[in-house]
């Protein structure tokens, strides 16, 4: 699973980067008017002058090798580039998911549970609009009103300028300050995305053959929801982290941007607004790691719930 | 004469479909006296699973619902209880047995587990459920080790055992079984029923036995209810609905069994089949498809006496 | 159906606010108090007032007007990128489905790459690459949203090609195309129908993001995300109509067809309704 998915994301990063016209040495300010000697010294220099496969089988040897190159930007070290930017980008999506899923399980499960009411109703309709809503915009309508209008709230960056000079307690409860309007509006627009799922789960599974047994048995009904439905209707849904994690890797490129949020998503953006080639592939393959462990923690997470799977060798 | 440990009059129960509600018991009256064991016999689709629902109040809020009748239950009328109060009589001194073995278990929890749960949730002390589940799991023939294993690990028969030890765990007063072997082939079948004849003597149950297999009430049942469309077409003691049926649908039905006895002779199924219960013509619910109808069948009929105890919607 | 289309409440109001949306797009040269580009510097950043009912943005154009033209854009951008997705997505997962074998884990290997890369981050890339331009847009998105399409189109086919009538069809001799575009096409309708309709949605979506970050409708042509982005300059001077406006028109657009979207799944395939969709958020 995991080299075909490597290998198919850089292939398609590295293809749609070299097909396009224009190159990096562009960028580096290289005026069109340059002489062509001095603009294919700088080819060779970067590589760029070899067939593109043989670019491409080089840069996936150097990979194997944990070398992902230098930047064409400014010579540092990919890795260093990524791995600083790292931290930001996980710390604030892991927050998301924790806010997403504390809220669309119990969100799913009331409305599975009540289902055709009007409380259910009522927070379907609530996950529908928080569903549509256009999340960039979102970010920007809060940054407005909590963080301009009454200030109650940073709008961007992670840390104050004051960061420095604060206790450790107060360096948390800043970044924690920090978090709030992108956590907000990554966990109202991802909810969905679970509560959905999870409501259809549940009302499967409420209505399944073994619930009825368990209520013929006289097993009280939280007891059958919490005890007997829960872990059968989250077997599909912890399957869903992997699919959400793409979503969230790439709504970090654009909410990076808009809260000025220290994270790779937002070096990803600036690297591709300079072709710096190095940057962007060494992206790709995080990203196809981080699909990776996405979909590696849902299996465990599936096994753990559900021993048909887990008896199966 | 004392009262009956279940009575169930003039019963109705409704499905809610996309075309609106439609019923699928319409007055079924049916008495179990303490000890007794009663048959319910009828085709496919008659209304017999609804009927054990029902007893228990079963139905999911928007799946449908009992809309008429009067449940009594050792002389507790059962309409009048809440959920809570429901919660105390199901799998405590009311159990059923469902129809298909690898739904009575949920799959992602061990059989042992799931029978101590329905131990101590109706109140029985810590240190009992254990020992109270191994003696129950050797009563059904099935081996100790079973309480460690998932659902999916055991047979359909040594499913429909495991659900029959989990139904007399709290020792109930009546078991419901609705079709408890029909998924199942024919040995076990009969080794499964035989079993439920012992443990019904050996812990005085009464038993309500829904079939849709006539043959097998021969020697399980003390009387029989023919259920169809949603109605008790006719019943009374099991000889007498061998011996002597009344209603041409029960005939059908005895003539639709393999006769044993007389190698050779043929199936003769029942032509056409069980009408919908969206289906409200008025007039007798068999009159369709049975060989000797008249104009007569046109109207509602009655439950009228046959012999002693043998009642039946029409004389043939 | 159509009497049906009436009767199921979702599908009815999206339908109905998108009726509306298309007659105001149309008409907007109509409608709009100014042309959109119309600079007017004296009343540059004028909040919402008579004259101008969203107010003006930096360069004292009326919001309104442009939040109106954008509209057009932003539709026609959503249609012709799902019309995209759908003739590269439809052949592919009835080939995909009606093959099988070597074709069908060739194409189903491509969906599954594509599906966990962020749309994004590949629509991005070209973009900068290509140049943003209002075409260039239309074809990125129609160019990457296809694989949850075919996905979808894939699988109704493998059940469609178990059926008697095609395998009769196959047995004797029908061409392949033939029974591709005549038996499996009608079956793959609904889902295609469904997927296509909240497609637009994301498309529009899509597209505002992009021409939020500059990437998209390039100016002087009016886009909601651009106006956006005009918003989150001036959000200092408490330019809100220069936020909430845009904002609000993306979030009915995209309600809309959501709604359309969803009510259709439950009138045309009522086994998918309340299932999860593969979409993911831009
Ligand atoms: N959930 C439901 N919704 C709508 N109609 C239902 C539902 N369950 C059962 N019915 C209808 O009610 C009638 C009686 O069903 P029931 O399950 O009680 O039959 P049965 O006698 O148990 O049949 P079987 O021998 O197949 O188990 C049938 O016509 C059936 O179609
Ligand atoms: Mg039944």
């Amino acid at each position: 699973m995991f080299f075909p998915l490597l290998l198919g994301i850089t292939l398609i990063t590295f293809i749609v980067m070299r097909l396009a016209p224009g190159s990096p040495v562009d960028e580096i300010g290289m005026s069109p008017g340059v002489d062509t000697r001095a603009r294919m010294r700088l080819y060779a220099a970067y590589g760029l002058d070899r067939p593109l496969h043989e670019q491409y089988l080089s840069w996936l040897r150097r990979v194997v090798t944990l070398d992902f190159g230098n930047s064409f930007r400014d010579g540092r070290r990919v890795s260093s580039k990524i791995f600083e930017r790292f931290p930001a980008t996980v710390f604030l999506n892991l927050a998301a998911l924790a806010l997403i899923f504390s809220l669309a399980i119990p969100i799913g499960i009331i409305s599975a549970v009540k289902h055709d009411t009007l409380l259910d109703r009522a927070l379907t309709a609530l996950v529908f609009l928080g569903y549509s809503v256009p999340a960039f915009a979102l970010a920007l309508v809060l940054m407005y009103i909590f963080g301009v209008r009454l200030g109650w709230v940073p709008v961007s960056g992670m840390t104050s300028v004051e960061f420095e000079f604060l206790s450790p307690l107060g360096r948390v409860a800043d970044v924690i300050r920090h978090m709030i309007l992108p956590v907000l509006t990554l966990g109202i627009t991802g909810l969905a995305f679970i509560s959905r799922y999870m409501r259809s789960t549940m009302l499967e599974v409420i209505r399944a053959d073994y619930i009825r047994s368990a209520r013929a048995r006289g097993i009280p009904g939280r007891r059958i929801i919490l005890g007997h439905g829960l872990r059968n209707a989250l077997i599909p849904v912890v399957t869903m982290v992997g699919l959400l994690i793409p979503s969230l890797i790439g709504g970090s490129v654009v909410f990076e941007t808009i809260f000025s949020w220290p994270g790779m998503g937002r070096l990803a953006y600036s690297s591709i607004m300079s072709r710096d080639y190095p940057v962007i592939m060494g992206i790709g393959v995080i990203m196809a790691l981080l699909t990776l462990i996405g979909n590696l923690l849902a299996d465990i997470g599936y096994a753990a719930v559900d021993p048909r799977i887990r008896y199966r060798k | 004469m004392t009262a009956p440990l279940l009575e169930i009059s003039n019963l109705e129960a409704v499905y809610y479909t996309p075309s609106g509600p439609v019923k699928a018991l319409r007055g079924v009256d049916l008495y179990v006296k303490r000890g007794e064991s009663v048959g319910v016999a009828g085709e496919s689709g008659c209304g017999k699973s609804t009927l054990a629902l029902s007893v228990l109040d079963l139905f999911d809020r928007a799946e449908g619902a009992v809309s008429g009748g009067r449940i009594s239950f050792s002389g507790m009328d059962l309409s009048g209880l809440d959920e809570k109060q429901m919660q105390g009589i199901r799998g405590k001194r009311i159990s059923l047995i469902m129809q298909d073995p690898y739904g009575s278990f949920n799959p992602v929890i061990r059989i042992g587990r799931q029978m101590e749960e329905i131990c101590r949730v109706h109140g029985m002390r810590a240190d009992e459920t254990s020992e109270t589940c191994l003696r129950m799991l050797e009563e059904v023939n099935l081996d100790r080790g079973v309480r460690e294993m998932f659902p999916h690990q055991l047979s359909g028969g040594m499913l429909q055992r495991a659900s029959i030890a989990a139904a007399l765990l709290n020792s109930p007063e009546l078991l419901i079984a609705d079709e408890p072997t029909s998924n199942l082939d024919v040995t076990i079948q009969k080794k499964i029923i035989d079993n439920l004849g012992v443990l019904r003597k050996k812990h005085s149950l009464s038993l309500v036995f829904i079939t849709h297999n006539l043959n097998l009430l021969s020697s399980l049942a003390d009387r029989i209810y023919i259920l169809y469309a949603g109605q008790v077409l006719e019943y009374g003691p099991a000889e007498d609905i061998f011996s002597r049926p009344a209603h041409p649908y029960t005939k059908g039905l005895l003539g639709a069994l393999p006769d044993i006895k007389t190698p050779g002779s043929r199936i003769r199924p029942i032509p056409g089949s069980v009408p919908s219960p969206a289906d409200t013509t008025p007039g007798c619910v068999f009159f369709p498809r049975c060989s000797r109808g008249s104009e007569r069948c046109g109207r509602e009929k009655e439950l009228i006496r046959v012999s002693e105890e043998h009642y039946s919607r029409c004389s043939g | 159906m159509i009497g049906k289309l009436f009767n199921n409440r979702m599908a009815f109001f999206g339908l109905t606010v998108l009726f509306f949306l298309f007659i105001l797009s149309a008409l907007s040269p109509v409608l709009a108090p100014s042309p959109p580009g119309e600079q007017n510097l004296a009343r540059r950043l004028s909040p919402p007032c008579r004259r101008h009912l969203m107010g003006t943005d930096e360069l004292g154009r009326d919001v309104f007007s442009r939040i109106l033209y954008g509209g057009r854009i932003s539709l026609s951008v959503g249609f012709v990128a799902v019309g995209i997705s759908l003739l590269i997505g439809v052949p592919l997962g009835l080939a995909a489905g009606f093959y099988g074998g070597a074709v069908d884990s060739a194409v189903m290997r491509v969906v599954d790459v594509m599906l966990c890369f962020p749309t994004i981050f590949l629509i991005l890339m070209v973009i900068t690459f290509l140049e943003p331009s209002i075409f260039n847009v239309m074809i990125v998105i129609g160019a990457t949203s296809w694989p949850s399409l075919a996905r979808y189109v894939r699988g109704e086919a493998l059940a469609v090609r178990e059926r008697e009538y095609i395998l009769a069809a196959r047995m004797m001799g029908v061409r392949p195309w033939r029974i591709l575009a005549v038996h499996m096409l009608p079956n793959v309708i609904a889902p295609v129908i469904i997927t296509a309709t909240l497609g637009v949605g994301s498309a529009v979506l899509t597209e505002s993001v992009l021409s939020f970050l500059g990437l998209g409708v390039q100016p002087p042509d009016p886009s909601w995300g651009s106006i956006l982005a005009v918003g989150r300059e001036y959000m200092g001077q408490h330019a809100w109509w220069l936020i909430l406006y845009p904002a609000a028109a993306i979030l009915v657009t995209v309600l809309s067809f959501n709604l359309l979207g969803e009510g259709l799944r439950d009138l045309l395939d009522p086994r998918l309704s309340g299932k999860k969709d593969d979409r993911s958020p831009a």
